[in-house]
């Protein structure tokens, strides 16, 4: 049994265009509900034609918001439409585990005053509730969830837990969404955007990614993972311990509280393979490990291991790899 | 002087090997060690350091069993102040209840010895182990000030606070006016290790125990379950230096050369 319509979270991505985290879960929110419906804050005109092609009916759009938090404004913009009873309440609300997924389905969840899930990698239809699987302690467990209360629930669903399917639908209806006097929360004034400048692919992009830990030895030696990077045009990565080392910036770390990557390739130099650190990379699609211990725990998961020491084995795979 | 209080969870230490109850329902804490979530431990740090440069008191809070009294002194050990307890069983995915229970806790604390409002409040960006993201904003709204997430940077600015959050990409910079809360996110700093004087003052800390009672929240859990182990066979392509030709055929198989 289908549910009537589920109301998806609708995020730009770095091109402009609509991010793919949305597209994702809408291709999952779609085999779920009879309609879909997007709401964001931004100009819902621009995303449209997009939003249609992957199966949107309605996009309610609060227009651009200058300098405000958008959690706050598409929040409370959510609560007073469907509390003035301009907009029916659905029967889901699904945003992406993002920067701004987060902070709009926290203060979502407090002007509805109903609850979120979070993390969230899978989704299913019991009957008529919808239940989440998330992994919990670092994935180490699973945790099957689902509302029991009145309401609509909030889930945030993990990047690339899905596969963005373009239905070929007509552009998306554009509705008006007004942003209210918001109160205490809209304290916090934007006064300064910057962009942080990176070469090659970004870690949660990259078709590669060559990961560097405490195997290294040193912060020197990730001179290495980069330069291995450079060869294969991947991403460099790092576990928590050599982040926590200073080695390399948080930006690099893979991880449970860094970021998770499922590249076509990842190669894992001198990483044991804590859970912490598994969790962020279990999903690439061939693993590849270079570690002096046969028995470290990455062995586990990975496809293909090199049993050596990596200040050995790199220079000749770099060197290899270079002269191809 | 700046009055900070920072929000700790005490979890499971983030890579154990956890067991699930026979009935499903909680975690086997019999053979588990526990910490501080590793956010909050950056947030702490961030609070004791905002302290010791312009001046100011930290003081951690928490809700949990009595045992949580180790993240107390954890916290006193690098560096905090005064340590809060607030008794509660369970209720650990309830972030609706727990919001409730902290902002209540604030609120007693800031009109116990009428010195107003904390000036800052820091929480950690999420927990290591439920990862709600909810915490922070619910318990910033029930006290009505405003809140940034994501912060990976914060200063001071007279009755003003800056604070850098982190986006897809870069940074954005956020000026609230004090009283205000963040959530700051690992990365932000590198937690100090305690040092042998931190370690005495955190033993003779004396814990404030704070008992309160709050409604519960909409979310019960259905039950937990420990996937299954995946357990891949791994092809081990050699052994040493020698290895390198073969893994360069493998990334060019693999059409990633």
């Amino acid at each position: 049994m289908a549910l009537e319509r589920i109301w998806v979270f609708g995020e730009a991505g770095a091109d402009g265009g609509v991010a793919t985290i949305t597209l994702e879960i809408l291709a999952k929110a779609r085999t779920m509900a009879d309609s879909v419906e997007v709401f964001c804050g931004s100009d819902g005109e621009g995303c449209a034609a997009t939003l249609g092609d992957h199966g949107v009916t309605a996009v309610y759009a609060t227009g651009p918001l200058d300098g405000a938090l958008q959690g706050v404004s598409v929040a409370s913009a959510v609560a007073a439409a469907i509390d003035s009873g301009a907009v029916a309440a659905p029967d889901a609300f699904m945003l992406g585990t993002t920067y701004d997924g987060r902070d709009v389905a926290a203060r979502l969840s407090v002007k509805l005053d109903v609850p979120v899930l979070s993390n969230v990698v899978d989704l299913r239809l019991d009957g008529d509730q919808i239940a989440g699987v998330e992994p919990v302690f670092g994935g180490a467990t699973n945790v099957t969830s689902r509302f029991t209360g009145d309401g609509p629930g909030i889930w945030l669903v993990r990047p690339k837990s899905f596969e963005p399917s373009p239905t070929g639908g007509p552009p998306a209806e554009v509705k008006a969404l007004a942003v209210p006097d918001v109160g205490a929360a809209g304290g916090a004034v934007v006064r300064d955007r910057f962009a942080e400048e990176s070469e090659g692919p970004k870690l949660d992009e990259a078709a590669v990614v060559v990961s560097g830990g405490r195997g290294l030895g040193g912060k020197d030696a990730y001179a290495m993972i980069e330069r291995l990077a450079r060869a294969l045009g991947a991403a460099p990565g790092a576990s928590r311990a050599i982040v926590d080392a200073g080695w390399v910036p948080y930006s690099y770390q893979v991880g449970q509280t860094g970021k998770v990557v499922k590249p076509t390739v990842y190669i894992a130099c001198g990483i044991s393979g804590a859970t912490q650190h598994l969790v962020g990379m279990k999903g690439s699609k061939n693993i590849i490990a270079i570690n002096k211990d046969s028995e470290a725990p990455i062995f586990s998961i990975a496809d293909l291991g090199i049993v050596g020491d990596v200040h050995k084995v790199l220079p000749k795979l770099i060197e290899a790899l270079e002269a191809r | 002087m700046l009055r900070i209080l920072c929000c700790v969870k005490r979890v499971p230490a983030p890579g154990a090997r956890i067991n699930v109850t026979a009935d499903g329902l909680a975690v086997d804490a019999a053979h588990l060690g526990f910490t501080t979530s590793p956010h909050e431990e950056c947030g702490v740090e961030e609070a004791v350091q905002i302290a010791e440069r312009c001046g100011g008191e930290v003081t951690v809070l928490t809700l949990g069993p009595p045992e949580a009294a180790e993240q107390l002194r954890y916290a006193a050990s690098v560096g905090a102040h005064r340590g809060v307890l607030v008794p509660a069983d369970g209720g650990a995915r309830d972030p609706q209840r727990t919001a409730a229970i902290l902002a209540e806790a604030i609120r007693r604390l800031e009109s116990a010895d009428g010195a107003g409002p904390f000036d800052l409040i820091v929480f950690g960006n999420e927990s290591a182990d439920s990862g709600g993201f909810q915490v922070g904003v619910r318990t910033a709204y029930g006290l009505g000030r405003p809140i940034v997430n994501g912060v990976k940077g914060i200063e001071i600015d007279g009755p003003a606070v800056r604070v850098r959050r982190e986006i897809d990409g870069g940074f954005e910079v956020y000026e609230m006016e004090m009283p205000a809360a963040v959530g700051v996110k690992e990365g932000i700093n590198l937690p100090r290790y305690p040092t042998m004087k931190g370690r005495l003052a955190s033993k003779r800390l004396e814990i404030e125990i704070l008992d309160l009672d709050a409604p519960l929240g909409g979310q019960t859990m259905v039950r937990l379950r420990r996937p299954a182990e995946t357990v891949s066979e791994t092809a081990i392509l050699g052994h040493g230096p020698e290895a390198a030709p073969a893994v360069a055929d493998v990334l060019e198989s693999l059409g990633v050369l």
